[in-house]
């Protein structure tokens, strides 16, 4: 039982030397770069860049390295600083010949942020599905919640916890019409009154199809959207904006983008390279011209610009200097051969997932090298024989400097007596 | 034998066990009323969107209930029996050691998860009078981890009160202070939902930990 409680106690010091060791050496060894953002200008047709340091300094530049004060960057970007060169009285008339006009800016406007953490994560499975057409300015939020059960939509009623069985009919029909599957696997919408109107719910039925549930005047509106989506979907991203451009984006997958068009639901590619949206986070800005994309990720920014058709106007691609110098990798070689995660960047939930370290393969050798080594002379130190608790070897190839530490701090199995040594 | 030890454990963590109950139903009874109060005085609606949506937990104040059971339990059980080295008999007895310890260290993890799983399902009780399955569910399945948070607590304060090494007791607690931290991580409903099996297989394996103290605090050598 001693041998059992020996390794549950290494078990245990090597989960959470693994987990905490290598998170507070990145703490630590982790350097910073300034912030940095990219934005077409379609006054001079090229890019700008807006640097930020550790200190708060901003800088202004061209793409060709050009330095720009602050006035002459926001005069260049009219539609993301309208309200400036407004006031300023310096709202250019037309840009490439089209004519802009500051009070409807804000219908043709938009930014849209998209971040791995969306993807997945712990939810309650209730829908407030908001009245879509009540005829007031302001929305508000129901006095029900709807789950879709095994072979039902059921409304409940939140002052109660009571099922309301004829709207929960309505709106089971409304469904089987559409051939909705029960019961859901996903549902995403924007739960929130502070938007200029609702779009509902885009909810994906058992046999991974999409459908759209709107609430007007109390009747259901349930639209078939996809079906037979070969790449299966993974996340809707519903945008509810003044401009209905777009009803927001679809991730598949398999890694692909999509803006789901404003209304027939047809699905646009963004025209995204080497774009992971499991690590990488994507920006999308519309204007009265243009659209860019800005994909931040895996120590690179990239922007796409594409007109409204979709043709890709330029593009550019900055390396950024790396947060991890090559010196802290070896060492996080040399001292962790692995580490262990708690969290994943594409998912709220938690796990525990272990992580091989496959960077620097001499250099994880020699640690585990050096750990073994470290090992030997503590036995001859502590006069023990190499021999005792063999399955240590084991622990230590596997899991060099942790195992090592582990190995120390557990000690020996009790009653095992130390080598006798010979009198010099 | 095994009756008499486990009247003695008995003996020594029943008013642990009360004490902790009627703290925790205590906290629960607050809880349901402050949740009893909230509906009568307005619209429920703002409340289940802070449930919902913003993922607002009206009972967070039971996060560390784990870690508190897991810490007196072991510190009433062992503290007792180790200043004036009072264990030692009892190891010595004519019965197996490692049964006995046994014994003693499922003792005290039955206290723990006893009055851990009362308060989960006074918990789901109150959740589910308010609130549909779903959240019932969710609640069940994020309080779940803070709970099991006790056994490595237990086990480890436990290996920790045990040993003879001040070194070895300090990391004992730092592993398992470190151990709750990943029981006690996430911020929204039901972050473990899929791994709550391994974590559960982990805690129940750190009850192993005191055995190896025990046999050091028998021999009063490292």
């Amino acid at each position: 039982m001693t041998f059992f409680s020996r390794y549950a106690a290494v078990f245990f010091a090597l989960v959470v030397l693994a987990t905490f060791l290598p998170r507070f050496f990145w703490q630590a060894a982790e350097g910073q770069r300034n912030r940095l953002a990219i934005f077409y200008s379609s006054v001079s047709e090229g890019f700008l860049i807006h640097e930020l340091d550790a200190y708060g300094q901003n800088f202004y530049r061209t793409e060709e390295g050009r330095e720009l004060d602050q006035k002459d960057f926001v005069s260049l970007l009219p539609f993301r600083y309208a309200r400036d060169l407004v006031r300023w009285g310096e709202m250019p008339e037309t840009i490439q010949g089209v004519a802009v006009e500051p009070e409807k800016l804000p219908l043709s406007v938009q930014n849209v942020f998209f971040r791995p953490r969306s993807l997945d994560g712990p939810e309650i499975p209730l829908c407030f599905v908001m009245e879509a057409a009540s005829g007031f300015v302001d929305l508000e939020m129901p006095g029900e919640v709807m789950r879709i059960s095994g072979r039902q939509a059921e409304f409940i009623r939140t002052s109660d916890n009571r099922v309301l069985k004829e709207k929960s009919l309505l709106f089971t029909a409304a469904f089987e019409r559409a051939g909705f599957h029960f019961p859901a696997q996903k549902a995403w919408a924007r739960t929130s009154t502070r938007k200029p109107f609702d779009w509902g719910w885009f909810i994906l039925d058992a046999e991974g199809s999409l459908f759209h549930l709107i609430q007007a005047k109390g009747q259901p509106q349930v639209r078939p959207v996809l079906k037979d989506f070969a790449p299966g979907i993974r996340y809707v991203q519903v945008e509810e904006h003044p401009g209905r451009h777009a009803y927001g984006l679809l991730v598949d997958w398999k890694g692909g983008v999509h803006r789901m068009n404003y209304p027939d639901y047809s699905l646009t590619p963004l025209p995204l390279k080497e774009f992971n949206p499991s690590e990488m986070r994507l920006t999308w800005r519309r204007d009265p011209l243009v659209h860019h994309y800005t994909v931040e990720g895996g120590d690179a920014l990239s922007v796409t610009v594409t007109d409204h058709r979709d043709a890709v106007i330029r593009e550019i691609r900055m390396d950024l200097p790396p947060l991890r110098s090559e010196s802290a990798r070896k060492a996080e070689a040399f001292f962790f051969p692995f580490r262990i995660m708690q969290g994943v960047p594409d998912s709220g939930y938690l796990t525990l997932r272990l992580s091989w370290n496959h960077d620097f393969l001499l250099a994880r050798a020699l640690g585990i090298l050096a750990a073994l080594g470290s090992f030997v002379l503590w036995r001859h130190w502590q006069g023990r024989s190499l021999k005792e608790s063999p399955a240590d070897w084991l622990v230590l190839g596997v899991c060099g400097f942790f195992g090592l530490f582990a190995l120390l701090w557990a000690g020996h199995v009790p009653g095992q007596k130390p080598v006798e040594r010979r009198a010099v | 034998m095994i009756r008499a030890f486990i009247f003695k454990e008995w003996l020594k963590l029943r008013w642990a066990f009360l004490g902790l109950s009627l703290l925790g139903f205590s906290f629960l009874l607050f809880t349901g009323h402050g949740l009893y109060r909230e509906f009568a005085a307005g619209p429920a609606v703002p409340i289940w969107q802070n449930l919902v949506e913003r993922q607002v937990m009206f009972f967070s104040g039971l996060k560390y209930f784990g870690v508190l059971a897991g810490l007196v339990t072991a510190l009433v059980q062992w503290l007792p029996d180790t200043p004036n080295r009072g264990l030692r008999l009892q190891l010595h007895l004519p019965f197996p050691q490692m049964q006995g310890v046994g014994i003693l260290v499922l003792c005290g993890a039955l206290t723990v998860i006893v009055v851990c799983g009362l308060m989960i399902a006074a918990l789901l009780l109150i959740t589910q009078y308010f609130f549909p399955w779903p959240v019932v569910r969710s609640v069940g399945l994020t309080v779940f981890p803070w709970m099991l948070a006790g056994l490595p607590v237990y086990a480890m304060a436990g290996a920790a009160l045990l040993d003879i090494s001040l070194l070895r007791r300090v990391i004992y607690g730092i592993i398992g202070w470190q151990m709750a931290s990943l029981y006690l991580a996430g911020c929204g409903y039901a972050g473990f939902e899929g791994v709550l099996g391994l974590y559960g297989l982990m805690a129940l394996l750190m009850l192993f930990a005191p055995f190896i103290s025990a046999e050091r605090f028998k021999r009063g050598t490292l």
